[in-house]
């Protein structure tokens, strides 16, 4: 029978389509604005991608995000290296300057300072240069994407970042934070001097444990170092999601597109599926009287919402995504990101969607009095 | 409850007793059925007439098991439609009962021949299996060419052939027809009877005689029952009217299917359909 379910939903051309189109708008809007929440979510915890060496990031611990820290001296940085079980300790500087550019503008950077020594907390990856020549006085890598927010420089070209020189050795792919400025890396010593601050520099200690020790016992030891806290990469993550979708209502204004992408579909699916099964009933009588038992005329109805739905789902996916790539932009990329799980979650949105849709429908066929073939 | 003598093998094709039926409640209520006893014997060709609204759509509903009565006993072929759940109901219907329909009823969306597979395909038949079998019903109501062409496609006529062959496709033991040719012209009506007739004298499944029931208001084919019933407010008459009788004599010609072989060989030397009264099984 599952050949006469798909030829009554799909002889029906106007009503197929009214319900392909409203579920692909719906699974457009999930989707969509599902990716892009990931992806703003993605790009705000974009250093932590970028460093992958460390164990445990040592910063105040009164920190809300990766962001947004208060510095902590290099005396700190001594007492994390002499807590037992931590096999290394680095700093790591994250300031903000303002770099000049050859036009008379000027773009707001992102440095990130590393050790000069150890190089830890560099690039992901190098796509010119070397990395080492970031040991060399005013050198600085720059961030692909931000290439072309900053006059496309080359190797060896000269930039004034806070009304110092700075230049240009190398190139490198990183994520950008959450606002997405123009990103930088230098040593650490050549970042504090273009980004100066107070007494207190280190914007993180980025610490490796020893194999040997318990990541989550070095972290209770350092926390108890005064004015210091130990976060682990998942826990600094979840720290910086919870932030922003707590204090910049991001998680609610898109938690209710998304919502409404769902409300959407469950009313197109209902109304267009009652419609079609109002339109069918007769048909639907028909199959009854000769024979058709429940659970064939459920299997029917769940087979036109399945069929539906994944074509809705379909179409509305391939929408988002045509949109993300639309959006694509050298060095103002749409965050968007369309991870499987995400995918997973409108298919089952889109499932509840086209089942709640055609419940009503499906009451009523189960309803229906097969005498009404004679009428 | 099946009287003795009549074992399944040997039960009457259909047996009423006291069968009621009311629609609405209270003030509102219509009494459709007022206490009809019928039986219908395999290989009968039966028809109910009578006027509009006079019960006979509602006794056939009953009948094919697709309407609960209010009181009273249905047994088809020796099992009452009471005894069965819902779902055990639609697996007899679809193995037992044939329909014919006034407004065809056929599936837009479905060709000819997956309309005619329809019944096979309820019955579990794979579906390969099922369209070679409606090819061959639609051949036999002489549409073999047409298995492709939606309803929307094929002449009234057509879709009524159509509508028989899926009724008849399953082999069904009882074969029940509304108002065949309301819809028809005088020929195609007179058609599309032979083909009904001719399924009284065929078998079922099982090998017993077809039991085919028909409620019309066309006198022109009054002359292919074997015995006719007339209805009026709820109730069968005793025997049929003169009008119902004279109609019946008066389109019955010479050499016409049903003259000779239906009426001429009814009880009581009538040269027309009889009325012959059902038994009722000793009530």
């Amino acid at each position: 029978m599952r050949t006469v379910a798909l030829r009554m939903l799909l002889g029906d051309h106007a009503k197929y389509l009214s319900l392909v189109l409203g579920l692909a708008f719906a699974s457009l809007l999930i989707t969509q604005q599902g990716s892009i929440f990931l992806g703003l979510m993605l790009r705000a915890t974009g250093p932590l991608q970028n460093i992958s060496q460390a164990d445990l990031w040592v910063t105040d611990p009164a920190v809300q995000w990766i962001s947004e820290t208060r510095a902590v001296s290099d005396d700190d940085l001594n007492r994390v290296r002499s807590v037992p079980g931590v096999a290394w300790a680095e700093p790591l500087f994250n300031g903000r300057a303002v770099c000049e550019l050859a036009d008379g503008k000027f773009r707001s950077v992102n440095i990130v300072g590393i050790s000069r020594s150890t190089l830890v907390g560099g690039p992901p990856e190098v796509l010119e240069g070397r990395l080492e020549d970031l040991r060399i006085e005013d050198a600085v890598f720059v961030e692909q994407s931000s290439r072309a927010k900053l006059g496309n420089p080359r190797i060896g070209d000269t930039l004034k970042l806070n009304d110092r020189r700075a230049v240009v050795v190398g190139f490198c792919r990183a994520k950008a934070g959450f606002d997405s400025p123009a990103v930088m890396y230098s040593s650490y010593a050549n970042a504090v001097r273009f980004v100066p601050l107070g007494r207190k520099t280190l914007t993180y200690i980025l610490v490796g444990v020893k194999p040997d020790a318990g990541v989550h016992d070095v972290q209770r030891r350092i926390g108890e170092i005064p004015g210091l806290a130990a976060f682990t990469t998942d826990e600094l993550r979840w720290l910086t999601v919870g932030f922003i979708m707590r204090e910049t209502g991001i998680g609610i204004n898109f938690g209710i597109t998304v919502l409404l992408g769902f409300i959407v579909g469950i009313v197109v699916a209902g109304a267009i599926f009652y419609q079609f099964t109002l339109d069918n009933l007769r048909s639907f009588a028909v199959l009854k009287a000769l024979g058709a038992r429940r659970a064939t005329l459920i299997g029917m109805q769940l087979l036109q919402a399945m069929v539906v739905g994944f074509m809705g789902l379909g179409l509305g996916v391939g929408l988002a995504s045509l949109f993300a790539l639309a959006g694509r932009r050298p060095g103002a990329e749409l965050a968007v990101y369309f991870p499987w799980p995400l995918l997973l979650g409108a298919f089952g949105a889109m499932l509840v969607c086209v089942f709640a849709g055609s419940l009503l429908s499906l009451q009523r066929v189960l309803r229906l009095e097969p005498a009404v073939v004679f009428k | 409850m099946i009287p003795p003598g009549d074992t399944p093998d040997h039960a009457p094709a259909v047996r009423l007793r006291g069968v009621t039926k009311t629609f609405g409640r209270g003030s509102a209520s219509v009494p459709a059925l007022r206490g009809v006893d019928m039986r219908v014997e395999p290989g009968q060709l039966v028809m109910l007439v009578g006027p509009s609204g006079c019960g006979k759509t509602t006794l056939v509903s009953i009948i094919s098991g697709v309407l609960d009565q209010d009181e009273g006993e249905v047994e088809v072929y020796g099992t009452a439609w009471s005894d069965l759940s819902t779902d055990q109901r639609a697996r007899r219907r679809a193995s037992t009962v044939g329909f014919v329909f006034q407004q065809f009823n056929l599936l837009p969306a479905l060709s000819a021949a997956e309309n005619v597979a329809v019944p096979l395909l309820l019955q579990g038949l794979p579906r390969r299996a099922a369209m070679e079998r409606a090819g061959e019903a639609l051949r036999a109501v002489g549409l073999g060419d047409r298995r492709r062409d939606l309803p929307s496609r094929l002449s009234g006529g057509m879709q009524q052939r159509v509508a028989i062959a899926r009724a008849l496709v399953g082999e069904p033991s009882l074969l029940v027809c509304d108002e065949p040719t309301a819809n028809l012209d005088a020929r195609t009506g007179q058609s599309v009877m032979e083909l009904v007739h001719e399924a009284s004298h065929s078998h079922d499944s099982l090998g017993r005689r077809r039991a085919v029931i028909v409620v019309t208001h066309d006198g022109r084919i009054f002359h292919f029952a074997d015995r006719i019933e007339e209805m009026e407010d709820g109730r069968i008459k005793d025997r049929p009217s003169e009008v119902v009788m004279l109609e019946a004599h008066a389109h019955a010609a010479p050499g016409a299917p049903g003259a000779g072989a239906g009426p001429a060989t009814l009880a009581g030397g009538a040269s027309g359909p009889t009325p012959a009264r059902p038994d009722t099984g000793g009530t």
